[in-house]
């Protein structure tokens, strides 16, 4: 079939030419990303075409796409259409991604929810940012997507993934969009996309001259006054000039004797909208009515679709098919298709009446079911034409949902509520449906959201049978949400009740025993996991039963009892492992293994364990417990003194939490990095870390408190304020003793004694002392013991318990407390005249602070040196330079390597055992540091690299 | 909006639409010629749906008005 004639594009030179930069930055090797904002029938989409066009001509693969307003609930629809994701696809990666998507398709399953599945939402974002990835690798790839406005959620998510994931690549990305309307999914990926560096264009109305310069073009002749009077009032936007001028001259335009082009008649003031209908009034019925019923489909649609829903043989579908491309109506795009415009779409979908448009969306729907559409395709129909209570659309809507649900909950959320809202008041099944809608809150992220579906709905009159379900997923969501206090009520409501289903009541067991444990109820916890335990194993509920022999194995390491945690820690994993389920259960159990372990020193197996809950989590495609994961590997790394390395964990960490709002395990990362900045000597980074610790304030475990008062403490005392250090540690001894919490101790335990004794509260010292001995002699543990003979040491000025402390930390990973340890033996022997032992000390720990890269503790042993006659001459703190190959730390080193053997980020992530998030935050540290902007130039240098 | 086509003449020809609603339209037109007056006749109204609709009723009307004998 034929289509229009192209029109030259008219009056964007300067934007070609900065979209041109673009490409050009690509093809160098850079990441460059162009957002085109404008009105519609601006002309984005042809300058769009422009650059794709003249971009593939200078040898870049070409990826793009355009979003379709009746396609917005379409998982991915945009990204992996332009990535050419289909089943049939040549590509290994790119059938494997539309399997992915398919995951749900078709398939008869009941709700999903955050407990039940996984979801592939993340999984699909990461092989898409793979594949990309992994495009670029071979030849500049160029990436145009067009009515961004209209793009599903999970695209825009996958694009503000794309804008941290192929930094360094020769990639252009330039996306389109209107500037009305804008989800907040849009807001949200174009300020990730700003915060990866993109740049904006904004079209504006054509020039004067450009306006004649097209019209005559569409004329074939120069316009005379009143036409290009006419014209003016079209505002520069060129779709309405051509679809004006077009208009006009289908009217009956004539030459006068100037070879001007004149309206024979004067016109209403023009709309587009109005424009557009004239011109197309003349097209033959049949052509309206295929129009008619494309535009119900969306911006494009396919032949069979249009067959379906006009009832008709494609083959007679043809001849209007043909006339209106004839017309420049329709285009044709692939084997689908496509209005040219989505304002001709709009005005002939505006131009039916509501009822009308009700009724052959309903039909629509009903005919595209038959040819087994997609769930998600009927019930977008079924969205624009149901009537309150119609039971089909009902149906479709919540099937579609639960299709959609696993790669795009904010799309079952909405499907559902539409879902509800058609169900009358009296429908038995609305409660269920609001409860599901609460899942789905949860499994799109919107936990506060949840919170309050689950509380309005228990709030007003409701059906019995849906009171325990809803609670549930009440006290779950307020349990994510970081109100652990809150949450126990409801939880135990559930439990308590008898009339709760037998699967619900154990379930609330698990979650409350889990809510005991973050408010610090040890005991309670504890008593809860053994009934949740017992009846989660007769039940079948194998995450409940593996939760409640993490949060006993949680409770047993709090308390200081190792060997009990590490046996319960170590029962949660093998059930877990033995306990085959939908439910993807097994990931959380590897971070409460993975802390344990470190608290027995035990640093290579804690990080295998947590590497292991980390890849579990991206191999099943759950988000959530990333941050968590991401936090306890960056702790892991600062207490084993690998202080770079846990910089960009940490980083990596907060990003994740930030992303997910998960922040749970916020606390613990902001005061890691609050203590190295302050070991670090960066005072005011240190304070910031601090205050945001607080700003985390009661949402989350109460577990981490005692670290943020502890490198609070560390602060007042670095800025002079001893008695304000003292009594920050000392009240969190108190409620650390209340709780119960004597692993604790161990951390807060040696300085409280030291500021206990400066203060002259020598009856606490004792108690600390003795409390931390208490938790030593319960547990053979070298950091435990060293904790325990340090604050004897400290009590009592006893050189030789220092020294056995030393020998102690000797044996463990923790490097900040053996050199800390072996400062103060240092002082003791000084005091007692054996000042060869106390510089033997101080050098041992000066040492270990350069390799801590700890410059304010270095200032302090330096000047301990001295006093002992001892200059360190030219060795100094490390102070790696901020800029240049020397600034990089080794994992740094290392990555820059593999980044130029032409490794991506997550074949780096693999090879490395680390997360390729953490992989991006080192790339990203690499480029500033080395002032490169692609991974081309970084292999580059690299190549050229004196090599030591 | 100019609904006249060339070469048709309309002198005399009276169109009424009445709107059922305005956006989109809905109504029905009635086109009435003189003679057509004189003798209290219009002819049968043309039902419309949508601004296209009304714009093909239009057309319709003006182009049956080139096949009305005019009075001279």
């Amino acid at each position: 079939m034929a289509g229009a004639p192209q029109i030259a594009l008219r009056g964007r030179d300067p934007e070609l030419r900065e979209l041109g930069c673009a490409v050009d930055r690509a093809r160098s090797g850079q990441l460059s990303i162009v957002l085109v904002e404008g009105e519609a029938g601006i002309g984005k989409s042809r300058l769009l075409a422009e650059v794709l066009r003249s971009a593939a001509g200078a040898g870049c693969e070409v990826a793009a796409a355009k979003a379709d307003e009746m396609e917005q609930t379409r998982p991915f629809g945009v990204i992996a259409d332009a990535l050419g994701c289909v089943r049939s696809a040549a590509d290994p990666p790119r059938a494997a991604i539309a399997a992915l998507l398919a995951t749900h398709e078709h398939g008869d399953h009941g709700p999903i929810t955050i407990s039940s599945d996984p979801g592939l939402r993340f999984r699909t974002v990461d092989a898409l940012c793979d594949l990309v990835e992994s495009l670029a690798l071979h030849r500049p790839l160029v990436i145009g997507l067009d009515d961004l406005q209209w793009a599903d959620p999970s695209s825009l998510l996958t694009l503000g993934a794309l804008g941290r994931s192929v930094v360094g690549l020769p990639v252009a990305l330039v996306a389109c969009y209107r500037p009305f309307p804008q989800s907040t999914s849009l807001r949200r990926s174009l300020d990730a996309l700003d915060a990866a560096g993109a740049t904006h264009l904004r079209l504006g109305q054509l020039a004067e001259q450009d306006v004649f310069d097209l019209v005559s073009e569409v004329l074939g002749a120069e316009p005379g006054a009143d036409l290009r009077a006419v014209v003016a009032g079209a505002g520069g936007n060129p779709l309405f000039i051509i679809e004006l001028v077009n208009s006009i001259v289908h009217e009956r335009t004539r030459h006068n004797a100037d070879q001007n082009a004149e309206v024979i008649t004067t016109t209403l003031a023009p709309s587009v909208r109005l424009t557009i209908l004239r011109r197309l009034s003349s097209l033959p019925e049949e052509t309206l009515h295929a129009l008619r019923a494309g535009s119900l489909l969306g911006s494009s649609f396919s032949f069979r679709e249009l067959a379906a829903i006009t009832a008709r043989p494609v083959a007679e579908l043809v001849p209007a098919l043909e006339a209106a491309m004839a017309a420049g109506v329709l285009d044709e795009d692939g084997t689908r298709l496509r209005f040219r415009h989505d304002l001709i779409r709009d005005a002939i979908y505006a131009d039916m009446t509501p009822s009308l448009r009700l009724g052959l969306h309903r039909e629509a729907a009903v005919r595209l079911s038959e040819i087994g559409a997609s769930a998600t395709r009927v019930a977008d129909q079924f969205t624009y034409g149901a009537t309150p209570g119609d039971p089909e659309a009902i149906d479709w809507l919540t099937r579609a949902a639960r299709e959609a649900a696993s790669t795009a909950p904010e799309t079952a959320v909405g499907f559902l509520e539409q879902a509800a809202e058609l169900m009358t008041a009296t429908d038995p099944r609305r409660d269920v449906l609001l409860v599901e809608h609460a899942d789905s809150l949860m499994l799109a992220g919107k936990v506060a959201d949840a919170v309050v579906a689950c509380q309005s709905l228990l709030d007003r009159d409701h059906r019995p049978s849906v009171d325990a379900r809803a609670r549930l997923r009440l006290g779950a969501a307020l349990l994510v949400n970081g109100r652990p206090a809150e949450a126990l009520r409801e939880l135990d409501a559930v439990a308590q009740s008898t009339a709760s289903a037998e699967p619900d009541r154990v379930c609330s067991l698990g979650e409350a025993s889990t809510a005991r444990l973050w408010v610090g109820d040890f005991d309670g916890a504890v008593r809860t996991a053994d009934e949740a335990y017992e009846a989660a194993v007769r039940a079948g509920d194998h995450r409940t039963a593996t939760s409640a022999l993490a949060n006993q194995a949680v409770v047993s390491c709090m308390r200081g009892e190792m060997a009990d945690a590490l046996k319960r820690s170590e029962a949660a994993v093998a059930f877990a492992n033995d306990t085959p389920d939908r439910i993807g259960h097994r990931y959380p159990v590897y971070a409460p293994r993975g802390w344990i372990l470190m608290e027995l020193d035990e640093a290579d197996q804690a990080r295998t364990a947590l590497e292991t809950g980390r890849r579990l989590c991206e191999e099943v495609g759950v988000r959530w417990p990333l941050a968590t994961y991401q936090a306890y590997l960056a702790v892991e790394r600062f207490v084993a003194g690998e202080w770079d390395d846990a910089v960009a964990e940490l980083e990596a960490g907060i990003g994740f939490a930030e992303e997910t709002g998960v922040t749970y395990a916020l606390k613990p990362s902001h005061t890691a990095q609050a203590l190295i900045r302050l070991h670090r000597n960066d005072i005011p980074g240190a304070w910031q870390a601090v205050d945001n610790a607080a700003a985390v304030g009661d949402r989350g475990s109460r577990l981490f408190d005692y670290r943020a008062s502890f490198a609070h403490a560390q602060l007042l005392e670095a800025e002079g304020d001893v008695a304000a250090a003292f009594s920050t540690l000392a009240d969190r001894w108190r409620i650390c003793q209340d709780a119960g919490m004597a692993i604790d101790y161990l951390v807060v335990g040696p300085d409280l004694v030291r500021l206990a004794r400066t203060v002259g509260d020598v009856a606490l010292a004792e108690e600390v002392a003795s409390a931390v001995s208490d938790v030593a002699s319960a547990n053979d543990v070298p950091s435990i013991t060293g904790a325990a003979l340090r604050c004897r040491g400290l009590l009592r000025d006893d050189a030789d318990a220092m020294m056995h402390a030393i020998d102690a930390y000797s044996r463990s990973p923790r490097r900040l407390e053996l050199a800390l340890t072996c400062e103060e033996g240092a002082g003791l022997l000084a005091r007692r005249g054996d000042t060869t032992g106390a510089r033997a000390l101080l050098e041992r720990s000066t040492e270990i602070f350069e390799y801590l890269d700890a410059s304010r503790d270095l200032v302090r042993v330096d000047a301990a040196l001295r006093e002992l006659g001892v200059r360190r001459g030219r060795r100094g703190p490390r102070q790696r330079p901020q800029w240049g190959w020397g600034s990089l730390t080794p994992t740094e080193g290392t990555v820059a390597d593999l980044v130029s053997e032409g490794l991506t980020n997550p074949q780096i992530a693999e090879r490395l055992y680390i997360s390729r998030r953490t992989v991006q935050t080192h790339v990203s540290h690499i480029f500033t540091k080395l002032d490169m902007a692609s991974r081309a130039q970084l292999a580059a240098a690299v190549a050229a690299r004196p090599r030591a | 909006m100019s609904p006249a086509p060339s070469g048709g003449d309309a002198d005399g020809m009276e169109v009424r639409i009445s709107f059922e609603a305005t956006d989109p339209p809905v109504g029905q037109l009635w086109r009435q010629t003189p003679s057509e007056a004189s003798s209290d006749s219009v002819t049968r109204p043309t039902q419309f749906s949508g601004w296209l609709g009304l714009l093909r009723a239009l057309s319709d009307a003006l182009n049956d008005c080139e096949d009305i004998p005019h009075e001279q």
